[in-house]
């Protein structure tokens, strides 16, 4: 019996331990937080709040946070500046009383400002406030000092605001370009620029043609001539 | 499983020609508790999600509603049935098959500029074959008996997850739980180690009462697509931590198998 007893006793301590060893594991931390924004035009800032995160064993002892652009913070409140475009992880790295660490993370997307987009023309006339600029006369389409952006702008497209006898759109290109509107009426032109980060950017600003045809103008093509009234010039 | 099976058949055949003793037939039922940390702390990250949630409408002006708190997953009910072999007086071989289910859901509306809702819903169903021994060291009317065996076990786990934060809620949060309905499944092979006290109303029926402490960890579960369970959406897959205590209320019949009547 005696052999029993000893049987009995081992069997009861090994069912304690394997039961203990499964009620006293540890488990990781839980790594949450919260940011006020993950998408915006740089430069931003964003502030990321840790405080959600917890340990079912006991407190946080550390929050270390990367933004994935190279700085890094601590504690379970922090602010950073996103400086440059890009997508960015950001991730928090929380750590309890026993060691034990866990991370959460958030995808940042930092975007490149477009540039800004503007032009004038020249010359023009004022007649009762209203710009206008006259048929056949060559006209100066000035971007250059009207468009602005953080990096440079690497592209400048134009569109005159009609298509040619080929059906082609009339258009241009670079900074500073030369037009003749052969035709009276009201152009739509449409100024696109395209900065060195991809970013992109149009204006647009209506053209008001006065005057009739030039006398050399191709009356009897397929190009709609609507000259107001005009008398060719 | 087909393997299984054959070696389920196996020593059952083996275990009664060898000794032509009792067969005892069992059938019970019980509570089980499991461990199941992964899934408990994803269960965790989602109570705080929500009450964190909670807080923050509970004062806002333009929300209201509530979302209840999901139940850990740590107990169920388990049913099992099994055979075993006497080969001697004190010492019997056989199998058991066990299974077990263990749910939680909850469900709730936050009402703003439209219905946000959280709506999660988990099941985990287990299935295992035991094959294993008993050595019954005390028997003075009551009988106690050490068990111990090789589990196969599988599991199948069923998750619905809808997690619709109200647009009125102003940051972004790290962790929101991937929302989609799926089942997963995966298997292991553990073991069983127990304590069983029984009682002999008959020669040829018996109750009892058991506990058993089960190892088995599935590493991880996957979908038919071949996707592993995230539950938390952190990026590691769960496990499914089996881990746990077993009690069961068996009844038992014995058969007697021997073929002539000197065998008492």
């Amino acid at each position: 019996m005696k052999t029993a007893r000893l049987i009995l006793l081992l069997g009861t301590a090994l069912l304690a331990v394997a039961s203990l060893s499964g009620c006293l594991r540890r488990t990781q931390p839980q790594a949450l937080f919260t940011a006020t924004q993950t998408q915006d035009e740089i430069p931003f800032t964003v502030a990321f709040d840790g405080t959600l995160s917890y340990a079912s064993n006991g407190t946080i002892v550390s929050y270390l946070w990367t933004f994935g652009d190279g700085a890094s913070e601590t504690g379970p409140l922090v602010e950073h500046t996103y400086m440059e475009d890009g997508t960015y992880e950001a991730r928090l790295i929380v750590v309890d009383e026993s060691g034990l660490s866990t991370e959460a993370k958030m995808t940042i997307n930092a975007l490149n400002p477009p540039p800004t987009a503007g032009f004038s023309y020249t010359p023009k006339s004022n007649m009762e406030g209203v710009y206008f600029v006259s048929c056949s006369e060559t006209i100066t389409f000035d971007a250059e000092e009207f468009c602005s952006d953080d990096g440079s702008i690497v592209a400048y497209e134009w569109y005159f605001g009609y298509r040619l006898n080929d059906g082609t759109p009339a258009t241009g290109s670079g900074p500073t370009v030369t037009h003749e509107f052969l035709y009276a009426g009201t152009y739509k032109i449409i100024l696109t620029v395209t900065d060195n980060d991809g970013g992109v950017s149009t204006y647009q600003e209506e053209l008001d043609v006065r005057g009739g045809p030039p006398c050399n103008a191709d009356i009897t093509g397929d190009v709609p001539w609507d000259c107001g009234g005009g008398t060719c010039q | 499983m087909k393997g299984l099976a054959t070696l389920l058949i196996a020593t059952l055949l083996v275990g009664a020609a060898a000794s032509a003793g009792p067969l005892e037939i069992s059938f019970g039922a019980g509570p089980n508790a499991t461990v199941l940390a992964d899934i408990n702390a994803s269960i965790g990250v989602f109570n705080t999600l929500i009450a964190h949630l909670n807080e923050t409408f509970d004062v806002h002006p333009d929300v209201s509603g509530a979302v209840d708190p999901l139940d850990p997953m740590v107990s169920g009910l388990s049913f099992c049935a099994g055979e075993r072999f006497w080969l001697i007086d004190w010492f019997g071989v056989g199998a058991a098959v066990e299974y077990a289910r263990s749910t939680s859901s909850t469900i709730g509306f936050f009402e703003g500029s439209d219905i946000s809702t959280i709506d999660a819903a988990f099941g985990l169903t287990s299935v295992s074959v035991t094959l294993g021994g008993r050595a019954t060291f005390l028997d003075a009317g009551l009988r106690l008996a050490v068990d111990g065996g090789v589990a196969y076990t599988y599991a199948i786990w069923d998750g619905s997850v809808l997690f619709e934060i109200p647009s009125e809620y102003p940051d972004a949060i790290s962790g929101v739980p991937p929302e989609g309905e799926s089942r997963y499944t995966g298997s292991t092979i553990g073991f069983e180690l127990g304590l069983c006290l029984s009682y002999p109303i008959a020669e040829w029926f018996i109750i009892g009462s058991s506990v058993s402490y089960r190892a088995a960890t599935i590493d991880s579960v996957a979908n038919r697509e071949g996707a592993q369970l995230d539950l938390d959406g952190d990026g590691t897959p769960e496990a499914i931590d089996l881990d746990g205590i077993t009690v069961r209320l068996t009844i038992s019949l014995n058969i007697d198998l021997s073929l002539n009547d000197e065998k008492e």
